[in-house]
């Protein structure tokens, strides 16, 4: 396996084609873009293009949705062969996907479906994200799912999802505000979930906005990414970089677009947690 | 419950091809799931929803953002997405809304979607760089009837019945034209290609439409202009290859040994 560019422990921002002049013109420090790599399969053309160009000044990390490395069908050659293409062009430090899967008997869901947390979906999941890993040359991170149901299961989340990793020998992508929503939708504690994932697994770090369900209120939110990040997902970042140390984390937005502007905000706001949590480990030691 | 029952269930609930119930014995205490398994099924048809409208911007701001949405929907639900990219989702978006004309009742809005597909064709091909403005300048009338050309991978021309190319043009998102606006139940043939960054359109004349669509399919230019001539008796041939030319419409030029020339002489002549 190549080795990819030494991630940056900064932060990132989910680039979205909308900004993608304001994104290459800045010259704000450390930022950093991710992209969902489904996105760039394309023969040619100016999204090609434009990726290059921002390349050029910026690391990249590649955030897959399309792999479905919980499901049962076997992995679609064409979406890992482009994979492998946008890899070999674009070199990101970093190439992540979901403990989910999203496609079954050739039906492709575009949704990231939940898997039960027993042993045997275990030891399937870890079985696929090796031979993904071995399918596209790069050791990958598996992002934890946002919960929406309390699914009968056999081991709690962090367990799992650490045993996937222990197995497989893939790194974790913890998503900040799917530990968030997951608490809130099927009641587990965030700070004990946080404490319960080993932070040398963990190799970037996801926060987003989430929103109420228009029927059910607060009691049920939905992992949306059209908002900006709450506080409570701000606080919880402050104590995972607490206890994982600085890891890149990445603020996504994927609805309701602001202008370029306001999510360099969001960015001011996580390099500044970044560093109050680099500068408390620095005293501490 | 084992892994394969699991996928099972929540693939076909996902696909709405069973309801909620059909997850009761995924959950723990197998208790009802409710309504909040509706996430489940909501998630995946916005996915497609939403790549539908990137991909057909025109078609949406026509139609406003109810209306769209409810046919997005609805074709989602008939024609989920074959690949793991969405970039080119909605292939058969026009054909879905010609079927659906007896609800609508707007026989022009397919062309609409037709247009919006002709520019993504040309915005999500490959690259390629057009032919000099000169190349043909150094080849004799001759030669240069029996040589072939090749288009840019960009080209696709879409051919509507109705006469909305005016239209497409001036739509801007969230745009809406004028209500009055007269459409006129007219063929037009528009061209799509893009020839650097940019995708550029405009409507065919008829010459223009007959000598690309000869050249499109291999044909030798002097086959190409005698059609652009067939179409359009008046056309200037010399001012039509040297605009395509000049536009960007061709990247190779084959030249092929004399077997055809006098075939070509009249073609030639107009040169």
């Amino acid at each position: 396996m190549q080795l990819p560019p030494s991630p940056p422990s900064t932060a990132g921002l989910g680039l979205k084609p909308e900004h993608f002049a304001p994104a290459l013109e800045t010259e704000v420090e450390g930022l950093w873009f991710e992209v969902h790599p489904e996105n760039y399969m394309v023969q040619g053309g100016p999204r090609l293009a434009w990726l290059t160009a921002i390349r050029e000044k910026r690391q990249l990390s590649f955030h897959g949705v399309g792999a479905s490395l919980g499901g049962l069908d076997p992995f679609d050659r064409q979406h890992t062969h482009d994979l492998r293409l946008l890899i070999e062009r674009f070199d990101p430090f970093q190439v992540s996907e979901h403990a989910t899967f999203s496609a079954h008997k050739t039906r492709y869901h575009a949704d990231l479906l939940p898997l039960p947390r027993t042993q045997e979906a275990l030891i399937h999941l870890a079985d696929r994200v090796d031979a993904f890993q071995a399918l596209i040359g790069r050791r990958i991170l598996i992002e934890n799912p946002t919960n929406y149901l309390p699914f009968a299961c056999e081991l709690d989340e962090p367990e799992f999802l650490v045993e996937v990793a222990r197995r497989s020998g893939c790194g974790l992508l913890m998503d900040i505000n799917n530990i968030w929503v997951s608490a809130n939708n099927v009641g587990v504690d965030p700070y004990a979930y946080v404490r319960a994932i080993p932070g040398e697994l963990v190799g970037e770090i996801h926060v987003a906005g989430h929103s109420q369900d228009p029927g059910l209120g607060a009691k049920f939110l939905i992992d949306s990414h059209d908002a900006p990040v709450s506080e409570g997902v701000w606080h919880l970042l402050a104590v995972a970089l607490h206890a994982w140390g600085a890891r890149p984390v990445l603020v996504e937005r994927d609805g309701n677009i602001p202008p370029f502007d306001d999510l360099l905000a969001e960015f001011h706001h996580a390099t500044r947690i970044l560093t109050a949590s680099q500068e408390a480990a620095h005293d501490a030691a | 419950m084992r892994l394969e029952q699991h996928i099972e269930a929540m693939s076909s609930f996902a696909a709405g091809r069973a309801g909620a119930a059909a997850l009761t014995p995924l959950m723990d205490s197998r208790a009802h799931p409710g309504q909040r398994a509706q996430v489940y099924r909501n998630s995946g048809i916005l996915a497609c929803v939403e790549a539908l409208r990137s991909n057909n911007l025109r078609l949406a701001a026509v139609m406003g953002d109810a209306f769209f949405s409810a046919l997005a929907r609805a074709y989602a639900d008939a024609e989920p997405p074959s690949t793991r990219s969405l970039v080119g989702y909605g292939v058969s978006l026009a054909h879905f809304i010609a079927a659906a004309e007896s609800e609508h009742g707007l026989p022009w809005l397919a062309d609409i979607a037709r247009l919006d597909r002709g520019w993504l064709n040309a915005h999500l091909a490959p690259d390629a760089d057009p032919l000099a403005p000169g190349a043909l300048a150094e080849i004799d009338g001759s030669t240069l009837m029996v040589s072939t050309l090749t288009m840019h991978p960009s080209l696709n021309i879409i051919d509507i019945e109705w006469a909305v190319a005016s239209l497409w043009t001036d739509l801007k998102s969230g745009e809406l034209p004028n209500r009055q606006m007269h459409l006129a139940c007219r063929s037009e043939h528009v061209l799509f290609w893009r020839p650097e960054g940019e995708v550029r359109m405009r409507v065919l004349h008829p010459g223009e439409h007959a000598f690309l669509s000869s050249a499109m399919s291999q044909s030798p230019l002097g086959d190409a202009c005698e059609a652009a001539l067939a179409a359009e008796p008046s056309i200037d041939l010399s001012h039509l290859i040297a605009g395509a030319v000049s536009s960007g419409l061709f990247i190779t030029i084959a030249q092929q040994g004399g077997a055809n020339h006098d075939t070509h002489s009249e073609a030639a002549g107009w040169l």
